[in-house]
């Protein structure tokens, strides 16, 4: 777990030392705003969790170009902080298309641009036994200033109960500050 | 094709598909999420989908109808159908001769749901939108922290739901 975590905040020091050096793009952090759930083989709690992250994106929105988010993901109307837990991921776009199917749909010019991203989860009811996961985000659309994703799939894996389960990012809403 | 899924099919021509051929007004196609308390609300913990379609009837008022699924911690494991009658509180919804309206708006709802899938479980609500962005007139409208009451004729009681977004296409 601490290796993890190390790895994370390494990561973090090195994304944030590219930041004078960073060009590509005038928005670099954000918050946002997700709406997770997961199956019951996680035995995390069945309810939606609604997602607070602050993301970092040093690099713009380019393919395998990274960027991590940090922040917490909590039950809606579960009266105990005991469910509340903290998740770190580090994302990746792979692809970037301007021309896209839900272009049509949307008042705004946007960007389609599915991507994965790695992680992982702790602390709250995940004490002691830390989940790590994988997602895919095939809907996932770039405004310029913000970013929309739905139906992100994300793969779970426990590292001490050697479990596997599933959850689904409904939606996620991405929005640059600085 | 099985009975429940034949009489939502129905239902979903005649609440939705002849209405909209009969309207004057503009119809859209909506989805979004539906949450509610955890502990004695009227859905099962967990995520729900948010599908529908909606119609306007006069310059402030429309009609909904609505399914809502769950997707997790069980997917498909329960469906609920519902219709709903919203009004718009600023400003009308649509004007005729291409008119531009309001870009901003809330709504106050009235509707019935009943749970299709496993059991018989009826259900009234009313649901107030603090947050319309749009409407028809610029092809997308999103609906922002819908919440409200809804009360349970099964289990006889009141429980708090939300719908964290809802966006409708024109």
């Amino acid at each position: 777990m601490k290796r993890i975590l190390k790895a994370f905040l390494v990561c973090i020091l090195l994304c944030s030392a590219a930041l004078p050096v960073s060009s590509q793009s005038p928005w670099i952090w954000g918050y946002s705003v997700s709406l997770d759930g997961f199956s019951s083989q996680t035995k995390l709690h069945p309810q939606e969790h609604l997602g607070f992250h602050l993301f970092i994106d040093p690099f713009g929105k380019e393919p395998f170009l990274p960027d991590i988010s940090a922040g917490i993901l909590l039950p809606t109307g579960v009266n105990s902080s005991g469910h509340i837990f903290y998740d770190v991921q580090i994302g990746l776009p792979v692809l970037s298309l301007d021309d896209h199917p839900f272009s049509g749909l949307l008042r705004r010019e946007s960007t389609l641009i599915p991507g994965i991203s790695a992680g992982v989860m702790f602390g709250g009811k995940l004490q002691g036994r830390p989940v790590i996961s994988a997602s895919l985000e095939p809907v996932s659309l770039y405004f310029g200033d913000r970013i929309l994703r739905f139906l992100g799939i994300r793969i779970t894996y426990c590292i001490k109960e050697q479990t596997t389960g599933w959850g689904l990012r409904i939606f996620d809403l991405s929005h640059f500050l600085f | 094709m099985s009975g429940k899924l034949k009489l939502a099919l129905v239902l979903f021509v005649f609440l939705y598909c002849i209405p909209c051929i009969l309207s004057a007004y503009s119809h859209g196609l909506t989805l979004g999420t539906w949450g509610g308390t955890p502990d004695g609300g009227y859905m099962e913990p967990g995520t729900h989908g948010y599908f529908g379609g909606t119609f306007g009837l006069t310059r402030r008022i429309e009609a909904e109808v609505f399914s809502v699924v769950q997707t997790t911690p069980e997917p498909f494991s329960r469906f609920y159908g519902g219709a709903a009658c919203t009004f718009s509180l600023v400003a009308p919804r649509e004007l005729p001769f291409d008119e531009p309206v309001f870009y901003l708006n809330m709504h106050i709802s009235l509707g019935y749901i009943q749970q299709i899938s496993t059991s018989f479980s009826p259900a009234v609500f009313a649901r107030f939108t603090p947050l319309v962005l749009a409407g028809p007139d610029y092809t997308l409208r999103e609906r922002g922290g819908s919440f409200g009451i809804i009360y349970d004729f099964k289990q006889e009681n009141f429980s708090v739901f939300w719908n964290f977004f809802l966006v409708d296409f024109y």
